[in-house]
């Protein structure tokens, strides 16, 4: 399953790429993160809780972003596993920047398997979108919501 | 009373809509545990660990096996092949080292229900070691492709070439050779009840009885005895109301023997039932097969010769007890049909891919070797520039052929081939519908009028075998146990099972008839390999054929000795005596009689005064081996349109010929053929079972394996023409599959008439209207 996409923040590049290693950020934009844990250099652990259509399940995976060139690229390996299926991925995020805002293409394929895929291909790609696209939302959020605390304009 | 030919009412109708049918999910046990199966997430994988330990802690966990525990109880389940190009495989019904396709139960765990198993099951572990898993046939047999069974050394479970007359100068005279490739893509049954089983085992009496949502009661006797090491007189495999087979059910499942296996093991009812998921992963699939035929004729539309390259996908198994080679077998053995040509030259495979395993689906390879054979027919008479019809008429074999032997050597007895498709052009009104499709494209709309016509051998007996190579799946041995009770009621025990299909009303019938004694006073038995005598199991449309003439052969022989006793009891001569008004008279004097209770009586309690020659009772086992079986047949013809902006297809029209010889209940034939179209057209237009190219199964509900409805369903026209039988004495011929075999051909056929105006053709089984809009686009911008 292939998946592309690009979203644009209104945040400078190198904040942007920072808040991918904010485990507190991260923590609080991936969606139905339980925990995260950094286990390595760039390697995080992270239990999810996501329904596909008619199928919940709580997944375990790794995400590699260990792959990366400040502030350009991001490439990232995740693997997940759950009751219900397994997820493999390979992807590559993109920042350019843009005057004062910043835009990030993202680009990858997921290899899906188990009961999420024989009961739910016809919307894995849409939630999987979703998913993607709720991420970056709560990320472009919680940087607001960090900025603010810190008191950083 | 003549029931026999009238549409007469199913007797266990009311049952099924009242809602009294007792499926094995009904069935009530004391102390009944449930298991649920933790089943392979990957098409291809070698299994590193399986990790119970957190599971077996449950404290609801009443047990937990993996292959290591049952390795030493269990053999693995494998039909034995006797025959060069045939491999037999070994199916663990828990997988060991390897996992061959998704769903493959790796683990059983045993609860009290199966809300509780299922917990359990999900804290199992199952650590994988992903492989290149092979979806499709041709891919498994490329050099260097990673083998499911290594130790087979290949992928191809079956090959065999089907060889006759000299193909190369029958091509090489050909005025057009037609090629092309057609793909059946893989469909499954998808009963309305999907399988269940209850395995009964009564330590006491050391006996088993397994309660089954199948096919072949004595088969899996036979087969649990062999895997699971126990006496066959020790089993006893009862089929309840079965809500459809189609051959889904058809074979002995791994979950079956490991019931089976549990309720030994603890003493106690274990049941298990297949969810909707499981049946779309693990119950057999069908038909899934890729054609690369090309087709000689003259400029006058005569063929001369076809040669043909078959590639059967099987999936990861070949199945107990009817082999990965009846599908391939079948598909070559039956491709040339009702035509007539000699020069045939048919290379066929059956290969080894990670995909479920295959078994029979209605009507086996047939609906796939009609779609594409009348495929060639319509693709031919748009080479020549005839009629499709025309095309057929002229190809088919013509009545005066009769006996006809095929290049495969089958001998066709006396069908309606050309005279159903005359009576199809007829009833349908073709010449009117060709104007109408004329006159409606000067309109801008596409109508297409499409041709399917069959010959389908059926009720075979011991002269064909049902799976060549299996030594055990040669008919002829098929039986029923007629009893007339002490008060004169009949019970006939028939080794023929049924899933729904009304066998019981059609020999009711007959026995009505033959003994002149109302329905109420017939029993039939059937489903239960203890009660009833050894039979093969519901395939091949052999039901009615077979167990038809053997009951009345059986009544003959009771109505014989009643004769006997009556003439005994009477005094009189037997020459004086006749079977009349249901019971024995006199010719002469009608008050004379002894009615049937009477009889039983005498037989039952007047012992002490039959004469020393006869024995007591009235009960009589009667074989019937009809040889070479019969071949029945039917032409098919829809008319559709399709809306070329959408690609979608609406079916106008729908005309069913069939000639199934004599009709022993025309709402019971009625009945075939409606499902069996309704199968066929919805297997030609929406299902397709679809593996992403990891092996996983993407259609694993209803709302991604599509079923037609009646809603998209035309009312269908069906025309009856009867060819009795010559080779069997009710002059039945089966109709169990047919409808299912010309409806697929006809329809496609159909959308490819009315495409030739845009230049478009479709050549896969489905076909729908992604495709089809596909196509029509690619030729506007080719």
């Amino acid at each position: 399953m292939r998946i592309e996409g690009k979203t644009s923040f209104p945040v400078d590049r190198d904040s942007l790429f920072r808040a991918f290693f904010d485990q507190d950020i991260l923590k609080k934009s991936i969606p139905g993160c339980k925990t995260l844990e950094e286990v390595g250099d760039g390697i995080h652990k992270v239990t999810m809780a996501i329904s596909v259509g008619p199928v919940k399940g709580e997944y375990q995976g790794v995400v590699d972003v260990s792959d990366n060139v400040f502030p350009e690229r991001i490439r990232l390996v995740g693997e997940g596993d759950g009751k219900q299926g397994f997820a493999k991925g390979d992807g590559i995020l993109v920042f350019s920047a843009d005057g004062t805002s910043t835009q990030i293409s993202y680009s990858g394929d997921v290899e899906v398997g188990g009961i999420i895929v024989s009961v739910g291909q016809r919307v894995l790609k849409g939630v999987a979108k979703f998913l993607i696209g709720q991420f970056l939302k709560r990320i472009n959020k919680n940087i607001s919501i960090a900025k603010d605390k810190t008191g950083i304009p | 009373m003549g029931l026999v030919g009238k549409p007469v009412k199913r007797i266990d109708g009311p049952k099924y809509v009242s809602g009294k049918a007792q499926y094995v999910a009904d069935l009530k046990f004391a102390d009944m545990v449930e298991i649920a199966f933790v089943r392979s997430r990957y098409g291809h994988a070698r299994l590193r660990h399986v990790d119970v330990s957190e599971a077996i802690k449950h404290p609801y966990t009443i047990d937990i096996v993996t292959a290591k525990d049952i390795h030493e109880a269990i053999r693995p389940v494998s039909a034995k092949v006797d025959r060069e190009g045939f491999k037999s495989t070994e199916v663990y019904p828990l997988a060991r080292d390897k996992v061959l396709y998704v769903g493959e139960p790796i683990a059983a765990v045993v609860a009290k229900d199966r809300y509780v198993a299922e917990d359990i099951a999900e804290m199992i572990n199952v650590d994988y070691e992903p492989l290149t898993a092979l979806v499709y046939a041709e891919e498994a047999l490329k050099d260097g492709a990673p083998l499911l069974h290594e130790d087979l050394g290949t992928n191809t479970l079956v090959h065999r070439l089907f060889e006759n007359g000299d193909i190369e100068t029958a091509l090489q005279d050909a005025d057009h050779i037609i090629k092309e490739h057609f793909r059946i893509e893989r469909h499954t049954g998808a009963t309305m009840e999907t399988r269940g089983y209850v395995a009964c085992y009564e330590k006491g009496s050391g006996r088993l009885t397994l309660y089954s949502s199948g096919q072949l009661p004595h088969f899996l006797r036979m087969g649990l005895s062999e895997f699971l090491r126990i006496g066959e007189h020790r089993i006893r495999v009862i089929m309840p109301d079965v809500g459809g087979g189609y051959g889904t059910k058809g074979i002995l499942y791994p979950e079956e023997v490991l019931c089976c296996h549990l309720s030994m093991k603890l003493g106690r009812p274990v049941r298990w039932i297949e969810d909707r998921i499981e049946h779309f992963q693990s119950a057999t699939h069908g038909w899934e097969q890729d054609h690369y035929i090309e087709v000689g004729v003259k400029k006058d539309g005569t063929i001369l010769g076809v040669r043909n390259t078959i590639y059967v996908n099987v999936g990861a198994y070949s199945v107990y007890p009817v082999t990965a080679g009846i599908e391939p077998l079948q598909a070559g053995g039956l491709l040339p049909g009702p035509y007539k040509f000699q020069d045939y030259f048919c290379d066929t495979y059956g290969v080894a891919t990670n995909k479920s395993p295959t078994a029979p689906y209605r009507g086996i390879a047939r609906p796939c070797i009609t779609f594409v054979m009348e495929g060639m027919i319509d693709r031919i008479a748009r080479a020549v520039n005839m009629d499709p019809a025309e095309v057929r008429l002229k190809n088919m074999i013509q009545p005066e052929d009769f006996p006809y032997r095929s290049p495969t050597r089958l001998v066709h007895d006396r069908a309606s081939y050309t005279e159903s498709v005359k009576k199809a052009l007829e009833s349908a009104g073709y010449k009117e519908w060709r104007e109408k499709q004329k006159r409606l494209r000067e309109e801008g709309r596409y109508i297409g009028l499409g041709i399917g016509s069959y010959s389908e051998l059926t009720g075979l007996g011991s002269g064909t075998s049902i799976s060549p190579g299996v030594d055990y799946l040669r008919a002829g041995n098929d039986a029923v146990r007629i009893t007339i009770t002490p008060t004169g009621m009949i019970v006939v025990y028939i080794g023929m099972p049924s899933q729904g299909q009304g066998l019981e009303t059609a020999i009711t019938q007959i026995v009505a008839d033959e003994m002149e004694i109302p329905p109420e006073n017939i029993a039939i038995i059937n489903n239960d390999s203890e009660l009833t005598p050894f039979n093969l199991g519901t395939m091949a449309s052999r039901g009615a054929v077979i167990g038809g003439v053997a009951t009345i052969q059986g009544l003959k022989k009771l109505k014989d000795k009643m004769l006997r006793i009556a003439a005994h009891f009477m005094d009189v001569n037997i020459e004086d005596l006749e079977y009349g008004e249901s019971g024995v008279r006199s010719k002469h004097n009608p008050a004379m009689m002894f009615t049937l209770p009477q009889l039983a009586g005498l037989a039952y309690f007047a012992v002490h005064k039959l004469p020393p020659d006869l024995t007591p009772g009235l009960e009589v086992t009667q074989y019937y081996d009809p040889k070479f079986g019969t071949f029945a047949n039917g032409t098919h013809l829809a008319v559709v349109e399709i809306d070329p902006e959408i690609g979608s297809v609406t079916l106008l029209d729908y005309t069913i010929v069939d000639d199934c010889g004599t009709i022993l209940n025309p709402m019971l034939v009625d009945g075939q053929l409606k499902g069996g179209a309704a199968q066929g057209i919805s297997g030609a237009l929406l299902e397709k079972l679809v593996y992403d190219n990891n092996g996983q199964l993407l259609t694993g509900t209803f709302m991604d394996y599509l079923l037609i409805t009646a809603r998209d369903l035309p009312q269908f026209r069906i025309v009856h023409l009867v060819t009795p039988s010559e080779r069997v004495m009710t002059g039945v011929k089966g109709v169990g599959e047919g409808a299912t075999v010309g409806s697929p051909a006809a329809v496609i056929n159909a959308i490819n008439d009315a495409l030739v105006p845009m230049g478009a053709q479709v050549n896969t089984f489905p076909t729908g209207p992604q495709e089809i809009f596909q196509k029509i686009r690619e030729t506007k911008n080719p």
